[in-house]
């Protein structure tokens, strides 16, 4: 056995992949029914080795409803491609179709995807629940978000939750001293790099098919998880939930897509699938296009959540002061401007703040509070 | 899949064996490429089980020294050495995918990479000719 375990080995492969499996157009719209910039994004995939976006320029796209009437599209950069719509073309229960042509002549063209009806979003709300983890004695805690769902019978049966958190978190200090070959106070402390804010897309996939319900409704479906090992529950945070309601098709789409990134490892996973969507290459049908052009109706909630009573949060800030045992002789010049802890009352300590103690926007949050930001 | 054996007996008390084995790759789904959705990375797949992992090809020899060949004795034996995997192939069991500082890189597991020498007695009851 130990012979055995000396003489396996484990190398890099590199599989040799048709160039027609590593390239292809990526096409991603969806029409909402909410009157302004409608948006369509055009890419190629990238290989495994170096992941990044790749944007296609230069192409003309056009929709088009099933009443006849053509909306060009402008290109604005980076792969992005959109025209204004106003309330009065974007009509639940119209269909529409989406035509690319790409730069060198190739047409892609979506099937025509129905628009249908959604309802507001009814309520969105957490409980404090802990999650199993790999060591059967160790838990974590945080909140669970649910939403509930009391759709009629004229809305949709498909639908999807697109969730954006943002948060609000501080520094662990002011600005009150700093040291750049001398000690300097500033006075009054500075805070404007105290408050931040963070925003970021929950890449999370979320669906719902009430088709095989005999009501249309869905109560505590559940949404995203806040663990308490984060900084977000500190001070404010904030969820905006984009209730999306879906045809049939596009929810086959997200919830393929959904299944392919939440596959289990191991003797009881399932295998990955191919995720088709509603695009053709007219040019060349062979050649499967990703992506999916979705007429889709939105209705949105916005939600606030305050620091929760009798969770306790355990985070790191970064933020590690450290003691100056030779005083200010141990901070080097290309440590300027090097941070120092005020005592209080008006003098500074010999203890040396790391820049994540002073400077919040080092975890990646702005300084501009957001426009629906109440506090 | 195709194996081959030959033997050759280089005397009656010395035989020389060999064996091949070829089998092609087990077919398997790999992923392919990268591509974004509103902004968000996502794998593409291949066809299920378009593609296969590499093939298995195994050379084993061995030499087979038997004990004398006396008619009357109540016991035989028997020495036999032998190389598994002597061209040293490195078979793979699996390919796998992992995601490296934000890269997808394929590796194949071998269980066994290098020859594997075994000496082995064999007894039995009997003379050469005893089952």
């Amino acid at each position: 056995m130990a012979l055995l375990m000396l003489g396996g080995c484990i190398k890099e492969y590199h599989p040799r992949f048709n160039s027609e499996s590593t390239q292809k157009y990526v096409v991603q719209g969806m029409l909402t029914n909410i009157e302004g910039w409608q948006e369509v994004n055009i890419s190629i995939s990238a290989s495994l080795l170096n992941p990044e976006y790749i944007p296609l320029m230069d192409c003309q796209v056009e929709i088009r409803d099933d009443v006849n009437q053509k909306f060009t599209l402008e290109d604005s950069g980076n792969g992005t491609y959109r025209v204004w719509m106003s309330a009065e073309y974007l009509v639940p229960g119209r269909s529409y179709q989406l035509i690319v042509t790409t730069p060198n002549g190739q047409v892609l063209e979506s099937a025509f995807d129905q628009m249908p009806k959604v309802p507001e979003v009814e309520n969105i709300y957490f409980e404090v629940e802990d999650l199993p983890t790999n060591d059967p004695d160790e838990w974590l805690s945080g909140i669970q978000y649910y939403v509930d769902l009391n759709a009629g019978e004229d809305d949709s049966r498909f639908y999807r939750w697109q969730l954006t958190e943002t948060w609000e978190y501080h520094s662990a200090y002011p600005i009150e001293y700093y040291y750049d070959g001398e000690v300097q106070h500033v006075f009054p402390p500075d805070y404007s790099q105290f408050y931040c804010w963070r925003t970021r897309v929950v890449d999370e996939i979320y669906t719902l098919s009430t088709q095989n319900l005999t009501e249309n409704t869905y109560t505590k479906f559940p949404l995203h998880y806040v663990k308490n090992t984060t900084e977000k529950l500190s001070v404010y945070y904030s969820v905006l939930v984009k209730q999306i309601a879906l045809s049939e098709k596009a929810y086959g789409y997200w919830d393929q897509l959904r299944i392919n990134n939440t596959i289990g490892e191991g003797l009881y996973g399932s295998q990955p699938m191919v995720i088709e969507g509603n695009i053709l290459n007219k040019s060349n049908p062979d050649i499967q296009v990703l992506g999916f052009f979705q007429a889709s109706a939105v209705s949105s909630k916005r939600v606030f959540t305050a620091p929760i009573e009798g969770l306790e949060l355990d985070y790191s800030d970064k933020c590690s002061p450290a003691l100056l045992r030779k005083g200010l002789r141990e901070i080097t010049p290309n440590m300027y401007p090097a941070y120092l802890m005020s005592s209080g009352d008006g003098q500074w300590l010999p203890i040396l703040l790391n820049d994540e103690c002073v400077l919040c926007t080092l975890r990646f949050g702005v300084t501009e509070k957001p426009d629906f930001w109440p506090l | 899949m195709l194996n081959a054996i030959i033997n050759y007996h280089i005397s009656k008390r010395v035989t020389f064996s060999t064996t091949l084995t070829y089998q092609t790759g087990k077919p398997s789904t790999f992923p392919t490429s990268y591509y974004f959705i509103e902004g968000l990375p996502y794998l593409d797949y291949s066809d299920r089980n378009e593609y296969r992992i590499p093939d298995y090809f195994r050379a084993d020899i061995s030499l087979t020294i038997e004990g004398n060949l006396r008619k009357k004795k109540w016991l035989h034996s028997s020495f036999v050495f032998s190389v598994y995997n002597l061209t040293s192939r490195e078979n793979p069991y699996s390919v796998y995918f992992t995601k490296e500082e934000g890269r997808i890189i394929s590796y194949q597991y071998a269980v066994i990479g290098v020859p594997i020498l075994s000496a082995t007695w064999i007894f039995k009851l009997g003379n050469f000719d005893a089952d």
